[in-house]
């Protein structure tokens, strides 16, 4: 009985997995710019989701839940990196792998573009323009009134226009 | 509008993001291994063996001890080398963080790079005394003799000085900082089949070894084990100024995708070591592993009992000296471990099959892999690492239980 519900509940881990992996982690990716630190990021979520899947009852919804743990995930990651010297890839010139360098550039000149706005302005920017998500999706995963979300959202906006023409 | 759309269109990225091939299966490795606990049992390689640490040579190991100061090595940068030396003759000792991907109660080589990261602190002293601690884990050289146990099992063992490296494994490279990039740089000049390269920049030096991965893998059950078990990429960074060690990381290749499986981001080096860091624990059995102890194990004991048979007929005899606690029997084939502890586990366990034995990676005895019966009714498989005894030849478990 025990067994039949573990492999159950590993069935639907795969499913998940297979569902979200690329979508999520392109989401850690473009917060963090490495492929090894995103693919941990992905493994302790889904590991965590697993574990505690039979307290979830709360979760209405799957998808912004991954999300959200994701970028918590991220934030972590990023809090942590700001006290370290400087990262041990530019250090001696590691370069990126040669399958990662498109994501690489791309990872790079998005955040050039938004890193002189507040992070509350671009991580809205962010979900919108890179994960493709409804003012009303990035609202409920924020847990901000979606009017606050499109509001910041056109501040970011006109403000990368700026940056743009000068 | 038109022209928000265009901007819009610049902050989306323009290519294919997709996670690497071996995610999913890393994961669902991960998961199942939860739902199995203790598959994986402690006790497994107390230390590993001569062969691995020494002949096998894992490079950073190696390295240190092949470099001894007075030795004349092509080397380029004297001038560091000598800045590191003169800062580590001022320093009185220094703590080292580092997250290893492993199980926290585990051989310190061991490595799975689907585990999570494990916290490890080293604490080395300028007089030559160490500790290291991985919370299920502890190592404490007082000088005389190495003490290495699990706290929470309450069972460890003591060696003599000489048993440093093999207790340590690869962060034995850890204790001799001052020396470290002199030794990596000339270690892989000495080996072809490491390729080296070379970085820096205006504050840093920074190292990079390829190393391929050591041992045999016919049977793939070591592969990735340990960091010698993997092929792997270590990266070093050195402070430009006096030589020290700022950074270490070492990715193992998996499948191809490199995946972090040690990194070291900080060394506090003026670090005040408390006296409880180097303590050895108290109320632990101690399974006697010197040269004094292992002489003092008795010639009376039946060690013919586990000479000239193979190793599946010595777990048969293994288990039937459990269940009848025939001690004088699990004093042979249970002298590296403790008795006290496999019998509260094993006691009642009958075997269902025994497979045969084979070898793996850089482990210099066999493994056994064999399905037996709980006392509850479950069942429960277990890969039982076997090697002979130097002294009698006897075989003894070494691990896996």
């Amino acid at each position: 009985m025990q067994k039949d519900r573990t492999q159950t509940r590993l069935r639907d881990l795969e499913k998940i997995v297979r569902k979200e992996q690329d979508r999520l982690f392109r989401f850690a990716y473009m917060r963090i710019g490495n492929r090894a630190d995103a693919e941990d990021i992905l493994q302790d979520v889904f590991l965590k989701l697993f574990r505690s899947e039979e307290n979830l009852k709360h979760i209405n919804n799957l998808e912004h839940y991954l999300i959200r743990s994701v970028g918590n995930c991220c934030r972590d990651w990023q809090r942590k990196k700001k006290y370290n010297l400087l990262p041990i890839e530019d250090a001696g010139g590691i370069p990126v792998p040669d399958e990662d360098r498109q994501m690489h550039e791309e990872f790079l000149r998005i955040n050039r573009m938004l890193e002189s706005l507040p992070e509350e302005q671009s991580e809205i920017v962010r979900l919108k323009c890179s994960d493709g998500l409804k003012f009303r999706e990035i609202a409920a995963i924020l847990d901000i009134p979606e009017p606050t979300v499109k509001s910041r959202y056109r501040y970011a906006i006109a403000h990368i226009q700026k940056y743009i023409i000068n | 509008m038109k022209k928000n759309s265009k901007i819009e269109k610049m902050l989306a990225p323009d290519c294919e993001f997709k996670a690497s091939e071996s995610l999913k299966s890393r994961i669902m490795e991960s998961a199942q291994a939860e739902t199995t606990p203790n598959q994986r049992t402690a006790v497994r390689f107390p230390w590993r063996s001569a062969f691995a640490t020494c002949a096998a040579a894992l490079a950073i190991v190696a390295a240190v001890i092949l470099i001894k100061p007075g030795s004349t090595p092509a080397y380029a940068a004297e001038a560091l080398f000598a800045r590191a030396a003169e800062y580590f003759s001022a320093v009185s000792g220094y703590t080292v963080h580092f997250e290893a991907r492993t199980l926290p109660s585990d051989n310190f080589s061991y490595i799975n790079p689907a585990s999570k990261f494990v916290e490890h602190k080293m604490n080395v002293c300028s007089d030559g005394t160490w500790s290291l601690d991985k919370g299920g884990r502890k190592a404490v050289f007082d000088g005389r003799n190495v003490w290495s146990c699990l706290p929470e099992k309450g069972f460890g063992w003591k060696f003599d000085a000489t048993a440093q490296r093999g207790v340590l494994e690869s962060y034995y490279l850890l204790l001799n900082i001052k020396e470290m990039m002199h030794s990596l740089e000339s270690f892989a000049s000495k080996h072809p089949d490491i390729e080296l390269r070379k970085g820096e920049n205006e504050y840093v030096d920074m190292l990079v070894l390829i190393m391929p991965a050591q041992g045999d893998y016919k049977n793939d059950y070591a592969k990735y084990s340990s960091i010698l078990d993997n092929k792997t990429r270590q990266m070093y960074v050195f402070n430009k100024a006096d030589g020290r060690l700022m950074k270490m990381k070492i990715d193992a290749y998996i499948h191809g995708i490199p995946r972090t499986i040690v990194k070291l981001d900080s060394i506090d080096y003026d670090a005040t070591i408390a006296e409880a860091g180097m303590h050895v624990p108290g109320n632990i059995e101690w399974i006697d592993m010197t040269a004094e102890g292992k002489a003092a194990l008795s010639d009376s004991l039946p060690w013919d009992e586990f000479t000239g048979i193979s190793a599946e007929v010595a777990v048969e005899k293994l288990f039937r000296a459990l269940n009848t606690g025939d001690m004088a029997k699990l004093r042979v084939i249970l002298s590296n471990s403790s008795i006290t502890n496999m019998l509260e586990t094993y006691r009642g366990c009958t075997i269902i099959n025994i497979g045969s034995s084979f070898k793996s990676g850089t482990y210099n005895g066999v493994f056994v892999p064999c399905k037996v019966r709980k006392p509850d009714g479950k069942t429960r498989k277990y890969t039982i690492a076997l090697k002979k005894d130097a002294r009698f030849n006897s075989w003894v478990v070494d691990g896996g239980m």
